[in-house]
């Protein structure tokens, strides 16, 4: 077991392609998971892929444009392709990675392993 | 035994106070035949906690986005979000039937779907040249 990580982890690189459509995202812990929250509002769950390989995580999103036949008094939001690659941080349980995509918000949840999860030691 | 290092390293954010007003939400204002359409992308909110209303010819959207306690308490990586409240105003034009005026929240998004009035259709009746 190592007990020190100097790797940087969640280091990410972004590829966009598009007039600037680059999700927010928050990434934290919990005692148990790493959650990674993204804000991907108007899309749906088809146009997004995501895929953990090793210890990579990619999440592809594609926001398409609106079919119906409007034109723009003014514009705030934006479209494209997006693709995030994440290094995972090395004590996960990457096979038990979960993703809930709700309200325009995508959550992936990525459960420590056990040598991560605080715990007590009882005395004796 | 990471966290701990994390720290030590300054790599572990927290959340302040200045983190504790939303952006402006962005809006997209856009016409159709029939309809003025205003889009807002506001993602991770519910219907409850937003508000629209009509006074006037002022078209007001507020609400706030609330973060979970475990959340708020988590060690953070990256923060990109952000949370509270926002307020944004538009003016209609009169052309509009204000009592008729539809909104409904999907995926993050909060559509309101206001009707032109008839005279103004009317008016759109294309012309032969002759």
């Amino acid at each position: 077991m190592r007990l020190i990580s100097f790797l940087p982890i969640f280091d990410s690189f972004d590829f966009r392609n598009g007039n600037g459509f680059d999700p927010d995202m928050d990434i934290f812990e919990t005692d148990k998971d790493f959650v990674i929250e993204a804000e991907i509002p108007g899309v749906s769950k088809n146009d997004m892929k995501l895929n953990v390989e090793n210890d990579i995580l990619t999440l592809e999103v594609e926001k398409k444009k609106k079919k119906e036949d409007e034109s723009f008094i003014f514009k705030e939001s934006r479209e494209g392709k997006f693709k995030k690659i994440f290094s995972l941080p090395n004590d996960v349980e990457s096979d038990k990675i979960k993703a809930k995509f709700e309200n325009g918000v995508l959550r992936i949840i990525i459960p420590k392993a056990k040598v991560l999860i605080p715990r007590e030691i009882t005395l004796n | 035994m990471n966290r701990l290092f994390d720290e030590f390293f300054g790599r572990t954010l927290t959340r302040g106070e200045e983190f504790e007003r939303m952006r402006s939400p962005n809006v997209d204002v856009s016409e159709t035949k029939d309809n003025i359409l205003v889009t807002v992308e506001i993602p991770g909110m519910t219907k409850d906690d937003i508000k629209v209303t009509v006074r006037d010819n002022i078209l007001t959207l507020s609400g706030e986005k609330k973060q979970e306690k475990e959340e708020k308490d988590a060690n953070y990586h990256r923060i990109e979000r952000s949370y509270g409240s926002f307020c944004r105003s538009f003016e209609l034009p009169t052309t509009v039937q204000f009592d008729k005026v539809k909104a409904g929240y999907k995926d993050g998004i909060l559509k309101i779907t206001l009707p032109k009035s008839e005279e103004v259709k009317l008016k759109e009746i294309p012309i032969n040249i002759s």
